[in-house]
């Protein structure tokens, strides 16, 4: 018991160890803040003619999925857990496979000829911004 | 080891716990009559009976500090019901594992201000971990503002805490 004693005296207040520690609990604070951002409730809406034709919430995407969308360009747009692409498509000038894919909420890919877009929607609009 | 001494160490650690227990059930009580701050959101709170859980690991024992946190989750438990008493259970006992790590490096020494914001932080953790149960994920969302507050309240508390534990430990129930 003394010796416990003898050490709550000799501790210090602060040490360079606690200043590892609040640099620590800092970059966590931060990283959460950004995996919070990425990985909030992201749906892939596509519409065509301006319509919603699909919504797939990408966080129940554990396999990777291609569907096929428009009959006369079939545009085909693969989903997977982090965002959505255009894959092939039958359209001349084939903008919308070159979008690459995205992944952020309000981004989305548009084929004109096939008058069909692909966009990411945020479930909680309050807490994720538009970040483009 | 004779009886004597057997009992004579049991009503030690009797006396001392009872003692640190009560002060931090203050302390806690205290704590409730604060008022709300305006910028300050639920689930904020200065956690000053982590004062009496860090003080009790300092100076006393693991059990002890354990037990102090089982007395505050029952005050939780009588006076702001079951939920109330599983977050304060959960909360206490993972910043008492932590606190009792930090403190008890060897090589490396950590100050009563990183030993107060590890464990205020892993408070708040224990308790959103509870507070997950109750409801999902999005409360995850807490954490980065959890993280900053509780290097305020660790830091406050580690301060009381090092002006109060030489004038604390002077007390003849200490010496022994």
């Amino acid at each position: 018991m003394n010796t416990i004693i003898k050490t709550a005296k000799n501790r210090k207040l602060f040490t360079l160890f606690d200043l590892i520690i609040i640099a620590l609990v800092l970059v966590v604070a931060f990283l959460s803040v950004f995996q919070f951002l990425k990985n909030s409730d992201l749906s892939a809406v596509v519409r065509e003619n301006g319509k919603i034709v699909d919504t797939i919430k990408l966080s129940t995407v554990n396999n990777d999925f291609v569907r096929v969308y428009s009959e006369d360009y079939n545009v085909t747009v693969k989903f997977t857990k982090d965002g959505a692409e255009v894959v092939s498509s039958h359209c001349p000038d084939k903008l919308c496979v070159h979008s690459g894919k995205i992944t952020r909420s309000g981004q989305s890919i548009v084929c004109l000829p096939a008058k069909i877009s692909v966009s990411l929607e945020s479930a909680d609009e309050n807490i994720d911004g538009v970040l483009r | 080891m004779s009886n004597k001494t057997v009992s004579k160490n049991y009503t030690t650690f009797m006396t001392q716990t009872a003692l640190i227990a009560s002060a931090a059930l203050i302390l806690a009580y205290l704590e409730m009559l604060l008022p709300d701050l305006p910028f300050v959101l639920p689930g904020m709170k200065l956690g000053l009976s982590n004062i009496a859980t860090m003080f009790a690991l300092e100076v006393l024992s693991l059990p002890s500090a354990l037990f102090i946190c089982l007395c505050k989750a029952m005050l939780a438990l009588i006076m702001r019901g079951f939920t109330a008493f599983l977050m304060s259970l959960s909360g206490g006992i993972f910043s008492t594992v932590v606190m009792f790590v930090l403190l008890r490096g060897k090589r490396i020494k950590f100050g009563y201000i990183g030993v107060g914001i590890g464990g205020a932080l892993f408070h708040n953790i224990g308790q959103l971990m509870i507070a997950y149960f109750f409801t999902d994920k999005s409360i995850f969302a807490y954490l980065p503002v959890l993280c900053l507050s509780s290097i305020i309240t660790g830091t406050v508390t580690a301060l009381t805490l090092f002006i109060l534990l030489p004038n604390i430990i002077k007390m003849p129930v200490f010496k022994n």
